[in-house]
């Protein structure tokens, strides 16, 4: 995941690169900055996500310069189509945003690297460079978002293992109500609340300890020593 | 004159009968003896008694006849009700003190034409009435007609009833009308209905205020929604993108300077270049959720949850599994803008050390709750515990946001108990149902 060094001989071929973004400044800005390095060449660029994905089926470019916030198609629905037809195509993300939810969602879509505006070039070059050599790249904050959301799923557990605690705490005493075997009705006399929250709390219950019908919720319950035979 | 005549000779025959008889009674028995003429003359004076006595009770009955027949003027003259006899021909007979009172009429009543008084407008009214009765011989129901004869200018409204009436069996009959003033009951039956009327046309009007201020409302989120597109847009595509070229130039000069205190300057600028475009991206970010737009709702859910456990004082439980398909963008918005603001008075006011949202499609319901454990509020019409403005404008807000989208909110609190709040919308667009 860290930039390899780039200092290997250059390519016997030049890298093709199509550069994306709805403002011309940036986009001349990025082709300003690639201009002194040779082994970079700009075929086309395109103004959003939609002539993106026309110009990489066109021209089949080596790598997608792709910016996220645009008009017709955005860069995370313009790289999905993308990945799915041309699976060769690396994308590179060059966003102002680094928000975790970008990143993941980009992440599995298969991008080779996320560099921020906010970054240097210098970081976008370096970037290309490995992401050319067959690497993958991400700026320092989208590395931390990528690797804390891996802990986050080697922690995770499956929600009933989480176990109750997750519940609200309405719902947690809505829930041995429910276990108990006793109706909506009851159960809304009995909290003093209406029989459409108590439903609500139902459903809410049902799918945070992703069981499916009241029997196993019986089981759960029981297990959890919440009720008693 | 002429029943006088015929009752005259009727007392003639019946005189001349009577001494037939006694001829006839006096030659059956021409030799009486005195037995006989003393027990006629006793006879006789009983008789006489008897007469006299008959005579006796005969007077009292005309006195008691006379005292009831005064009686009855006087109940027919002092009745509250005022009466009317009609002639044949329409003309007033008779007409008791309140009939007098009720028409006001200077003079004499008797020998005017009723009709007179009726008002024209009610006279096709007053006539079917009154032939009703004397042409077909019924006894219709009182009809409520007005007068005009009263002092005062404008026409007032009685009730009519009218019975036939016999004096004798050879004169045709009379029509006694039977009048009841109801004019002040019909002025306050009318300003009912003045009342009635200008209270439905201020319901209405009141409707109408209603509506027009929820389509007020609702043109003002979608204004401050619009406004709020607008400056993000401003700030994230102007800006932000000149700043983005600022800083590349920035490089560009930098990648050709020798090293030096200029450098230095220039790299430091473009630092503070970096910066700003950050605050930019946040501030445009604050305004309009690019994720929302680019990934959808529970995504940019997810994000705002993040964003918003960095500051607040309580965990935040998020129940959120992805949707197979994206929402519209209206209900997008709405959906997340009702979690922000119900997380950022859970912030302000809840006290709570929990909160817990859930947010999840079922069906064709999108179904969201934020639920603490806060201190909540007492009035179930929200905001009597803590700064009842604020957080009612922002309730009102939420709502206002659900119903737009077809939706419904909810607000279950009490004190000590946190707040829970419910929303559903419909997930598919109104009028598209699936067959």
């Amino acid at each position: 995941m860290s930039p390899a060094p780039s200092n290997a001989a250059p390519p016997p071929r030049k890298t093709r690169i199509i550069i994306v973004d709805d403002h011309m400044v940036v986009v001349e800005g990025i082709r300003n900055a690639l201009a002194r390095h040779p082994e970079f060449q700009v075929v086309d660029t395109a103004a959003d996500g939609m002539e993106a994905f026309k110009k990489v089926r066109a021209v089949n470019p080596d790598i997608v310069i792709m910016d996220i916030s645009m008009p017709n198609l955005n860069g995370v629905d313009a790289t999905h189509h993308i990945k799915k037809t041309k699976k060769n195509v690396a994308v590179v993300i060059f966003s102002m945003y680094s928000d975790k939810e970008y990143v993941l969602s980009l992440f599995r879509e298969g991008i080779s690297a996320y560099v921020l505006k906010e970054d240097s070039l210098e970081d976008l070059i370096m970037a290309l460079h490995t992401v050319s050599a067959g690497g993958t790249y991400f700026s320092r904050t989208i590395k931390d978002h990528v690797q804390q959301h891996m802990e986050e799923l080697e922690l995770g557990e499956p929600a009933m293992k989480r176990g109750i605690a997750i519940l609200s705490v309405r719902e947690k005493e809505v829930f041995p109500l429910i276990a108990d075997g006793k109706t909506i009705k009851e159960i809304s006399k009995i909290l003093n609340i209406s029989p459409k929250t108590v439903e609500s709390h139902k459903y809410n219950i049902m799918e945070k300890l992703e069981v499916h019908s009241v029997a196993e919720l019986t089981k759960l319950a029981l297990k959890k020593k919440l009720i008693h035979l | 004159m002429n029943s006088s005549a015929v009752s005259g000779h009727r007392f003639q025959a019946l005189r001349e009968k009577a001494e037939h008889r006694l001829r006839k009674e006096n030659n059956r028995s021409p030799d009486a003896g005195d037995e006989d003429i003393s027990r006629l003359i006793h006879e006789l004076e009983v008789h006489q008694v008897e007469l006299e006595m008959q005579n006796q009770e005969l007077r009292q009955a005309k006195t008691d006849l006379q005292a009831s027949r005064d009686d009855f003027a006087d109940l027919y003259e002092s009745a509250p009700v005022a009466y009317i006899t009609l002639s044949p021909k329409g003309l007033i007979e008779r007409a008791n003190r309140a009939a007098h009172e009720l028409l006001h009429h200077e003079k004499a009543l008797p020998g005017r034409p009723f009709s007179g008084f009726v008002h024209r407008d009610d006279w096709p009214v007053y006539y079917a009435y009154m032939n009703q009765c004397a042409l077909y011989r019924k006894t219709p129901e009182p009809v409520e007609i007005r007068l005009s004869g009263r002092r005062e200018a404008s026409p007032f409204f009685v009730q009519l009833a009218v019975s036939r009436q016999y004096n004798s069996f050879k004169s045709s009959p009379r029509l006694r009308l039977t009048l009841l003033d109801i004019s002040r009951q019909k002025r306050t039956e009318q300003a009912l209905e003045t009342m009635a009327a200008s209270l439905e046309a201020e319901a209405s009007q009141r409707e109408a205020e209603l509506k027009e201020r929820k389509k007020l409302a609702g043109r003002l989120v979608e204004l401050l929604e619009k406004d709020r597109r607008e400056m993000a847009m401003m700030l994230h595509d102007e800006v932000g993108q000149i700043l983005t070229s600022i800083k590349m130039d920035m490089e560009d000069i930098e990648s050709r300077m020798a090293a030096g205190p200029l450098l230095q300057k220039l790299q430091q600028a473009r630092g503070k270049t970096g910066r700003t475009m950050t605050a930019i991206k946040n501030a445009a970010s604050e305004l309009r959720p690019t994720l929302l737009e680019n990934l959808g709702l529970i995504p940019a859910v997810r994000a705002l949850v993040d964003n918003i456990r960095e500051y607040a004082d309580f965990d935040i439980h998020l129940h959120a599994p992805a949707f197979s398909e994206r929402l519209e963008p209206e209900k997008e918005l709405a959906v997340y803008r009702i979690v922000q603001e119900a997380l950022n008075n859970a912030v302000k006011y809840s006290e709570a050390d929990a909160v817990f949202v859930s947010l999840a499609r079922r069906d064709e319901t999108v179904a969201l709750t934020v639920e603490d454990n806060g201190r909540g509020f007492d009035d179930n019409r929200f905001g009597i515990a803590h700064s009842p403005g604020e957080h009612c404008l922002g309730i009102s807000i939420m709502r206002e946001r659900a119903t737009l989208c077809g939706g419904n909110l909810s607000v279950e609190s009490r004190s000590g108990n946190g707040v829970r709040l419910m929303v559903t919308i419909p997930a598919s667009p109104p009028g598209a149902k699936t067959l």
